[in-house]
C-alpha cells in the first residue's frame, strides 16, 4: 500500500493532465489547472530540499573543521543573508543592491570563464585527423567568420553561406536529434505512467 | 452525457490533436507489446555503444583501485521537459551506486535539482542498506550546489578537483556548463564519459569527453546498464523512429507530387 | 533469494523472472546472503560481508580443493615455541589491544578468500560433506566473545582459545598460523632467497602497492585522448582570449560602423514601429545574469524603442535572475525618460515558477500566475498599465529574450499551442540553431541571435547608437578561435612529421 498509493496518484495526475492537452474542455481544464498548480508548488519545494542539503554538507564541513571551512562559512552566511533580505524585503533597494553588486557580477564572471574553456576545447576538437573532422573544421571556420560583426562587409556571400549551413545541414541534424529525444522522453514518461519502471519511489 | 459529447467534439475539432493522439496511441500499443516481450525474457539485439561498455569497465576498475567515480546528473529538473534526461542520469547513478555500495566504496553524485537529489539519496541509501553497510550512508556523497547551471558547474568542478576521482560521468541535462566540468576533469586527468540530449550541449561534450553518447542514446542508459525492462521501451523508440522516417519520406514524395497541397 | 535489479523485488533463489515486474533475472542480479542479508553480485560464491556460502554446496568445492596441492602457497607453520618467540618480539601493546573479534574476522576472511581462489581453479564435481570443514569452525568463531573485557596479555592470546577455534581448519589452509600470529608479526621468510628473487619481490611489491597516477589507472579501461595542450600553451590561449576582451579599449569600437541590419532585425523594428499608441507587449526575460552581457544590449534597444513608441510593456520572467535584470533595465530606461512611469507605462510582474506548468496558467489568467506585481506588491487589477490585460492573448505581441532554447520551446509548446499569438524570440547566438526549425514552421514570427544585433536594431529603428561598444571584442574573439584552429593543426602536422621521421 505504501508504494501503490503514490504510484496510483502519480498515474492519475499524469493521465488527467494528458487528457487536458487533447481535450480542451473547461471541466477537465479546471481539475488539470489545480494539478498543474500543485506541480508548481512541488517544484518550488524541491529547491528547499536542495538548500537543506547544501546547508548540511557545508555545515558539516564547518563543524568538522575540514578543508574549505572558511568557504563553507562564507556560503552559509551569504545564503542566509540573501534569504533574509529576499523574504523580508522583496523588491527592495537592499535586494537590488545584492543583485546588482554580488549576483550579477559573479554570474557574468562565471559565464565569461566559458570563453576560455571554449578556446581550449576548440584546440582539441579542431584537429583534422579524419575526413569528418576536416568537414567539421571547414564549416566551423565558415560559421565563425560569418559571426564576425563585419562579416557582411567582407563579402555579401558570407551570410548566405552561413544561413545555408544553419538551415540545411545543421537543422537537419538538429531535427533528427530532437525527434529521437522526444521519443526517448515519451518512453521515459510511459515507463513511469505504466509503472514499468518504479525504481525511485 | 453532454459534457462527454462536448469533450469528444473538442478533441475531433483539431487535426493536430487527432494526429498527436494517434501517434501516442501507437506508441503506447508498441510499448506494451515490446515491454511484455522484454519481461518474458525476449532478447532484443542492440548495437554496442562504447560509452556504456566503458561504464561497466570503469565501475569494476573503480572497485579495484578504490578511487570513486563522480556521476553528474546535470541541471534537469523534475516537472520540466528535461526530467527524462535527469532520470537517465539517476539510472546511471543507480548502477554506479549499487556496485560501489556492494563493495563499500565511496561515490559522488551531483545534481542541480532538489527532487533528483532526494531521489538519488534514496537510491544510495537503499543500495548501502541492501549491501549491508547501512551505517556507511553519508549525506555528503550527494551534493546540490544550486539550481542555476553555472553555479552547479562551479560547485561540481570544485568537488571533483578536490578529491581524486577515477572518472567523471556526465549524464543528464547539460548546457554550456558541461564544458566547465569537463575542462576541470581534464585538468585532473580523469576518464570522462557521458552524453547529452540537448543539441547545443552535444558539440561541447564531444569536444571534452573521451566517450560521448548523443541524443536518443542517452535514453538507452538503463537498457545497456542494468535495467532489462528498458529494452522494451528501447525497441518501441526504434520502431517509432523507423515509422517517422517512412512518414517523412512519404510526405516529401507526396508533397513533391502535389498531393499535400 | 535473488533481488531484481529493475524493481528491487526479492524473489526466491530459483526464480528466472521477477515476480513483481516480470523482468529477466538471468543477468544483473544480486543474491542476498542467507546469513546477514547483504547483497552480492550473482557470480559471488561467498558473501563479501560475512563470508558465508551464497550458493548451497559451494563450500563443497573445498573438498575438491584438497585434492590439488596447495602446499606451495602455505607458509611453513611455526611451532608453538616459535610463535611465543615471535609474539614476544612483536609490539606487545598492539597484541594486547587487538580484540578477538578482529582475529576471528580475519580468520574468516582467509577461509573465504582461499576457498574462492581454489574454487575458481577447479572444476565443480561430485561433492561431499563440506560443512564439517568450513561451516563448523565459522560457527564457533562467531560464538567467540566479540569484545574482550580487558586487554589480553600476549601469553593469553596464543595457546587455547584460537587453537581450539581453528581446530577444524588445521592442515587445510594456513589460517591457524595467520590467525594466531600477532598483527605486526611478519611471516617467516624462506632462508635462501637469491638476489634476483629478492629484487623481483621488491619490484612486485612496489608496483602492487604504489598508487599510480589517474591517467595510468584509467588507461586500462579506455584509450584516453592524449593531452594536447601543455600548461604553457593553455596559458597562451587564455592570454589571447583576455586580449580579445580588451580590444575595444584600444580600437574604440570602430568595426560597429560596418554593421548592416539583417532582414529579421529590420522586420522586428518595423513590427514595433507599427504598433499603435497604447497597445500592449508582454516581454519575458528568460535569461540569467550569466548571459546578460550578450542579451542586455538588445533588450535595452528594444525596450527604448517600445518606450519611445508609447507602447505599454508588461515584463515577467521564468528565470529567477531575469526579474532582477528586467528591473535593472527598466530603471535605466525610466531614468532616461521622465514620463515613463512604473504602473502606468510599464510593470514587472515577477518570476513565474514551475517552467512548463507555470507558463500554461498564462493562457487562463495572469492574475492567477502573479498575485501581486514585483515592485509595488499591488494586485494586477490595481495597476493602470494592466487595463484590459487578463491573459496572454490580450497582448499585441509577445517577445521572449532567452539564453536557453528550452524556455522558447516551452513558450511555443505550452502557451502558443493553447492560445494563438505572435511570438518573437531574441536569443543568445548559441541557441539560435536549435530554434531555426520553429522559425521555418512559422511558430516564431522573428528569431534573432542577440550577439551584435543591438547595434543593428538601433540602426534599423533609427535610434541613437549607444549599445555599440563591444562588436570589436566579439570580432576579436572569433579571430582567436580561427587562430586556435590553425595552431592546433600546425602542431598536429608537425607532430606527425616528427613521428614519421622517427619511424624512418
Amino acid at each position: 500500500m505504501k508504494k501503490i498509493l503514490p504510484m496510483a496518484a502519480a498515474i492519475l495526475c499524469g493521465l488527467f493532465v494528458l487528457t487536458d492537452f487533447f481535450v480542451p474542455h473547461p471541466s477537465i481544464g479546471a481539475v488539470a489547472a489545480v494539478l498543474v498548480e500543485g506541480a508548481t508548488i512541488l517544484a518550488a519545494f524541491a529547491l528547499f530540499l536542495g538548500v537543506v542539503n547544501l546547508l548540511s554538507v557545508h555545515g558539516r564541513r564547518v563543524a568538522r573543521e575540514a578543508r574549505g571551512r572558511g568557504l563553507g562559512v562564507v556560503l552559509i552566511a551569504s545564503l542566509l543573508a540573501t534569504l533574509a533580505i529576499g523574504v523580508a524585503l522583496p523588491g527592495s533597494a537592499a535586494l537590488n543592491w545584492v543583485f546588482d553588486y554580488v549576483y550579477y557580477p559573479l554570474q557574468a564572471t562565471m559565464a565569461a570563464l566559458l570563453a576560455f574553456f571554449v578556446v581550449s576545447a576548440a584546440y582539441r576538437a579542431f584537429r583534422v585527423r579524419t575526413a569528418q573532422a576536416a568537414i567539421m573544421l571547414v564549416s566551423s571556420l565558415l560559421v565563425i567568420a560569418t559571426q564576425l560583426p563585419f562579416g557582411q562587409a567582407i563579402s555579401p556571400y558570407l551570410p548566405i553561406a552561413r544561413d545555408w549551413i544553419l538551415t540545411v545541414p545543421v537543422t537537419a541534424g538538429m531535427r533528427g536529434i530532437v525527434l529521437g529525444t522526444a521519443l526517448g522522453t515519451m518512453a521515459t514518461a510511459l515507463r513511469i505512467l505504466l509503472t514499468v519502471d518504479r525504481p525511485y519511489v | 452525457m453532454q459534457p462527454l459529447i462536448d469533450a469528444i467534439e473538442s478533441l475531433l475539432s483539431s487535426s493536430l490533436n487527432i494526429t498527436a493522439l494517434a501517434v501516442l496511441s501507437l506508441f503506447c500499443l508498441l510499448f506494451v507489446v515490446f515491454t511484455g516481450r522484454a519481461k518474458r525474457g525476449r532478447r532484443f539485439p542492440v548495437r554496442a555503444i562504447p560509452a556504456y561498455k566503458s561504464i561497466h569497465q570503469l565501475v569494476s576498475r573503480s572497485l579495484e583501485s578504490g578511487q570513486p567515480i563522480h556521476v553528474g546528473m546535470g541541471s534537469g529538473r523534475v516537472g520540466t521537459e528535461a526530467m527524462s534526461e535527469a532520470l537517465m542520469g539517476l539510472t546511471v547513478f543507480d548502477y554506479v551506486a549499487r556496485h560501489a555500495a556492494a563493495y563499500d566504496q565511496a561515490v559522488l553524485g551531483t545534481t542541480a535539482d532538489g527532487t533528483i537529489l532526494s531521489a538519488a539519496q534514496g537510491v544510495l541509501q537503499r543500495a548501502r542498506e541492501e549491501a549491508g553497510f547501512a551505517e556507511r550512508y553519508a549525506g555528503n556523497e550527494l551534493r546540490f550546489y544550486g539550481p542555476d547551471p553555472l553555479v552547479y558547474a562551479a560547485g561540481t568542478a570544485g568537488a571533483i578537483t578536490r578529491d581524486q576521482h577515477l572518472a567523471n560521468i556526465l549524464v543528464g541535462r547539460f548546457g554550456h556548463e558541461g564544458l566547465w566540468i569537463g575542462e576541470a576533469a581534464q585538468g585532473q586527468d580523469m576518464v570522462q564519459l557521458g552524453g547529452a540530449a540537448a543539441p547545443g550541449a552535444i558539440a561541447l561534450m564531444q569536444a571534452t569527453l573521451d566517450e560521448c553518447v548523443i541524443g536518443e542514446e542517452v535514453f538507452a542508459a538503463g537498457a545497456y546498464l542494468h535495467r532489462r525492462s528498458h529494452l522494451g521501451s528501447l525497441a518501441t523508440q526504434d520502431t517509432m523512429r523507423i515509422l517517422a522516417i517512412l512518414a517523412i519520406i512519404a510526405s516529401v514524395v507526396m508533397a513533391s507530387l502535389g498531393y499535400l497541397g | 533469494m535473488i533481488v531484481c535489479a529493475a524493481c528491487n523485488h526479492r524473489n526466491p533463489s530459483d526464480a528466472l523472472v521477477c515476480e513483481a515486474c516480470g523482468g529477466s533475472l538471468e543477468h544483473f542480479v544480486y543474491r542476498a546472503c542467507p546469513s546477514c542479508g547483504a547483497l552480492n553480485p550473482a557470480e559471488n560464491v561467498f558473501c563479501h560481508r560475512c563470508f558465508d556460502d551464497l550458493v548451497p554446496g559451494s563450500a563443497e568445492t573445498i573438498v575438491e580443493a584438497s585434492d590439488i596441492p596447495v602446499e606451495s602457497f602455505v607458509p611453513s607453520e611455526p611451532s608453538v615455541t616459535d610463535r611465543e618467540e615471535a609474539v614476544r618480539e612483536a609490539a606487545a601493546p598492539t597484541v594486547g589491544e587487538r580484540p578477538t573479534s578482529d582475529l576471528t574476522l580475519e580468520a574468516d576472511a582467509e577461509v573465504a578468500t582461499t576457498a574462492e581462489v581454489v574454487s575458481e581453479e577447479t572444476e565443480p564435481g561430485p561433492l561431499a560433506e563440506p560443512q564439517q570443514l568450513v561451516g563448523e569452525p565459522i560457527e564457533r568463531l562467531e560464538a567467540a566473545p566479540s569484545e574482550p573485557e580487558a586487554p589480553m596479555q600476549p601469553s593469553e592470546l596464543i595457546p587455547e582459545a584460537e587453537e581450539d577455534v581453528l581446530e577444524g581448519l588445521e592442515g587445510l589452509v594456513p589460517i591457524a598460523a595467520a590467525a594466531t600470529q600477532a598483527h605486526a608479526f611478519a611471516l617467516p621468510v624462506p632462508p635462501s632467497v637469491s638476489e634476483t628473487e629478492q629484487h623481483d619481490a621488491e619490484l612486485f611489491h612496489s608496483i602492487a602497492s604504489e598508487r599510480g597516477p589517474l591517467r595510468d589507472a584509467a588507461r586500462v579501461v579506455i584509450p584516453r585522448r592524449a593531452r594536447l595542450l601543455s600548461r604553457r600553451g593553455r596559458a597562451l590561449l587564455y592570454l589571447l582570449v583576455l586580449l580579445a576582451a580588451l580590444t575595444p579599449v584600444f580600437t574604440g569600437d570602430r568595426t560597429s560602423l560596418l554593421l548592416r541590419p539583417r532582414d529579421s532585425v529590420t522586420s522586428l523594428a518595423r513590427d514595433i514601429q507599427s504598433l499603435p499608441t497604447g497597445s500592449a507587449v508582454l516581454i519575458s526575460f528568460d535569461y540569467g545574469p550569466a548571459y546578460a552581457g550578450e542579451v542586455d544590449p538588445l533588450a535595452l534597444a528594444v525596450g527604448r524603442h517600445l518606450a519611445a513608441s508609447q507602447v505599454r510593456v508588461v515584463a515577467m520572467s521564468t528565470d529567477p535572475g531575469g526579474v532582477g535584470l528586467a528591473e535593472h533595465l527598466y530603471r535605466t530606461i525610466a531614468g532616461e525618460m521622465p514620463d515613463y512611469r512604473y504602473g502606468e507605462s510599464y510593470a514587472i510582474l515577477g518570476y513565474l515558477p514551475g517552467p512548463e506548468a507555470g507558463l500554461r496558467t498564462l493562457c487562463t489568467s495572469l492574475g492567477k500566475a502573479f498575485k501581486v506585481d514585483y515592485v509595488q506588491r499591488r494586485t494586477l487589477s490595481e495597476l493602470p498599465v494592466m487595463k484590459d490585460l487578463t491573459s496572454v492573448q490580450d497582448f499585441d505581441q509577445v517577445i521572449v529574450f532567452a539564453d536557453d532554447s528550452r524556455s522558447v520551446r516551452s513558450w511555443i509548446e505550452q502557451v502558443q499551442s493553447q492560445c494563438n499569438f505572435s511570438l518573437h524570440a531574441l536569443v543568445t547566438a548559441a541557441i539560435e540553431p536549435m530554434l531555426l526549425p520553429y522559425q521555418q514552421s512559422g511558430q516564431l514570427s522573428t528569431l534573432i541571435a542577440a550577439a551584435h544585433s543591438a547595434g543593428e536594431y538601433e540602426k534599423a529603428s533609427g535610434m541613437e547608437e549607444p549599445s555599440l561598444h563591444w562588436t570589436d571584442a566579439y570580432g576579436a574573439f572569433c579571430l582567436v578561435l580561427l587562430v586556435t584552429a590553425i595552431a592546433t593543426n600546425v602542431a598536429y602536422l608537425r607532430t606527425r612529421a616528427r613521428q614519421r621521421s622517427h619511424g624512418q
